[in-house]
């Protein structure tokens, strides 16, 4: 359970992300996705059960003892607002690069270099200022921060909404690339997105996972109101989701 | 005469980030921009709401007219009756947008109080309908913003671009923070407010679904250019520039479609 202020926002949520494993995590707007990201990275805390992360269990850790696992960077957060991970004031490559520039690491402009052109963007990128790049070259570098320090669990919290089809498609490409040295928890309101790269989905509703099971089980025969509404309301170029009414139906239910 | 025209609209620095832009929307019209990042849709979107980054300026042969009046060259006195009261905009990172420090009910009321003229009761009462129009419970007026998820900011925003009414109204990935179920909410309010007020749209997306639902026409842009233009339905289904077949076979690489037609068979 993790309450934020007074209010508890998650309660009994059992999830497993198991090595070479991409789970996906969908839900409404405010149900509480990033703060259970954020309590596996040890930033809420949580105060009914445990999270185990490569054999830690993040809710019993406190100060020095959370601050050295979060510096080993085992779990890895990409957030949904890419500002939050890129320091505002530095260089963008100064922030993908500052894990190597704390250990002292060797040539550590050419190793962003090479970061980002992993994640499909321009070494030149790595002088400018988040500022000065758009919200999509921001989200690619923000992933490349994430993945130098080789996490055993990467939580990415709409890492791709800010791209464009194709480079999302890239990045897309890139994690299920990645699915084989580091289990991934993938939160994303893109449906496409998340039945194209994972292999099992939670929907968390009011704090609650109310639906757990195969990607295909999941958005192909939703079992919960809320999952069949949200499965449902996906847009579709062909332009056949649910109608107005039906939607409307749907949400009388829960 | 059309409500927005923008005839070859560029933005430099020391290089153009965006070249030759022409844009028509008629009243009540939708209008989809598509593209790469980094291709320049929102420094065109700034450029219309004149609120590019002070080391930015647009071209000297850039014409932006909304309603018959040409905006470039406007002091800020002088397009003061024109953002927020006639264009709004809505843009990605809904969480820079809100002062931290103020509850969202206060921060609409103040729009709806100063830009409005409304009275502190009448803004008050206002606020809280608008923030039911957007599907935010009342009780969210007394929030601040660091309560909210980025998704209910963004609703937030919402509320406050469309409480002046305007003719024109900018929507820069303003829904991509929002899960389905409430971006089909906002999307139905958008189509509310086309009927009910006339509002045209401008709306920037990398959801080719989110534009082909809701767009008539369509622009898409590259490396600070259109490469092509046409009906949502021309551009999105029969893609002529190799740029556009390109993102429209992404969007099936990793569109919910095939998982969704075993559903619906
Ligand atoms: N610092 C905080 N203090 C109090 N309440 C908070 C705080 N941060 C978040 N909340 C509340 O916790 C709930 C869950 O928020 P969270 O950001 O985890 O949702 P989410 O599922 O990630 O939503 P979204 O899809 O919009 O990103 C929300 O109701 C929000 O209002
Ligand atoms: N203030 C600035 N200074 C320098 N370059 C800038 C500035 N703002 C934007 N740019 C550059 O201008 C180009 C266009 O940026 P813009 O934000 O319009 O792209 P976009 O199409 O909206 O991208 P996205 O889809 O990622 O949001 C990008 O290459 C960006 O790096
Ligand atoms: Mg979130
Ligand atoms: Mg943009």
């Amino acid at each position: 359970m993790v309450s934020l202020g007074r209010r508890e926002i998650l309660h009994e949520v059992d999830l497993t992300v198991r090595p070479g494993e991409i789970v996906g995590l969908i839900g409404e707007t405010g149900s509480g996705k990033t703060t259970l990201a954020r309590s596996l990275l040890g930033l809420n805390r949580i105060e009914r059960g445990s999270a185990r992360v490569a054999g830690v269990d993040v809710a019993g850790l406190r100060g020095r003892a959370l601050r050295e696992f979060r510096r080993a960077g085992a779990v890895q957060y990409v957030f949904q607002d890419p500002l939050q991970s890129l320091d505002p004031d530095l260089p963008v490559g100064r922030s993908v690069g500052e894990a190597w520039e704390v250990r002292g690491a060797a040539d550590v402009a050419g190793r962003v270099a090479e970061a980002l052109v992993r994640v499909g963007l321009d070494p030149d990128l790595a002088a400018r200022l988040p500022s000065e790049v758009s919200g999509g070259q921001r989200q690619r570098a923000a992933i490349a921060r994430a993945m130098i320090t080789s996490p055993r669990l990467l939580l990415c919290d709409e890492p791709v909404s800010a791209l464009d089809a194709s480079s999302r498609t890239a990045v897309l490409e890139l994690l299920l690339d990645l699915r084989s040295s580091v289990g991934q928890l993938f939160i994303s309101h893109d449906l496409g997105s998340v039945a194209g790269v994972t292999d099992r989905i939670a929907v968390l509703y009011q704090g609650r996972i109310v639906e757990e099971g195969p990607t295909a089980q999941v958005i192909g025969e939703p079992q919960h109101p809320y999952t069949h509404l949200l499965v449902g309301s996906a847009p579709t170029l062909g332009g056949e989701s649910m109608s107005r009414h039906d939607r409307a139906a749907l949400r009388a239910q829960l | 005469m059309s409500l927005l025209e923008v005839r070859d609209l560029s933005v430099h620095l020391d290089r153009p980030l965006v070249s030759g832009v022409d844009l028509t929307l008629e009243r009540g019209g939708t209008l989809g921009v598509v593209g790469e990042s980094g291709s320049g849709k929102s420094l065109t979107c700034r450029s219309v709401l004149g609120i590019l980054p002070p080391e930015l300026r647009t071209g000297a042969e850039t014409s932006i007219r909304f309603d018959g009046v040409e905006l470039t060259g406007l002091d800020a006195a002088g397009w003061l009756p024109y953002r927020a009261d006639r264009i709004g905009a809505v843009f990605q990172d809904p969480g820079s947008y809100l002062d931290p420090s103020e509850r969202v009910g206060r921060q609409l009321a103040e729009v709806l109080r100063v830009r409005g003229g409304l009275g502190r009761r009448a803004a008050r009462d206002r606020a809280r309908e608008l923030f039911a129009e957007v599907g935010l419970h009342a009780s969210t007026v007394d929030q601040y913003p660091y309560e909210l998820s980025g998704g209910m900011q963004q609703r937030v925003l919402i509320a406050i671009a469309v409480s002046r009414e305007p003719d024109l109204l900018i929507a820069d990935e303003a829904t991509t923070a929002l899960d389905v179920t409430v971006q089909a909410e906002v999307l139905d309010l958008l189509a509310d407010l086309r009927e009910r007020h006339g509002l045209a749209l401008v709306l920037v997306s990398h959801d080719l679904a989110v534009v082909a639902q809701v767009c008539e026409e369509v622009v898409v842009m590259r490396h600070g250019r259109v490469v092509e233009r046409g009906t949502a339905a021309q551009v999105l289904r029969a893609p002529e520039h190799p740029y556009t077949r390109s993102l429209v076979a992404a969007h099936a690489r990793f569109g919910i479609e095939h998982v969704r037609e075993a559903r619906l068979v």
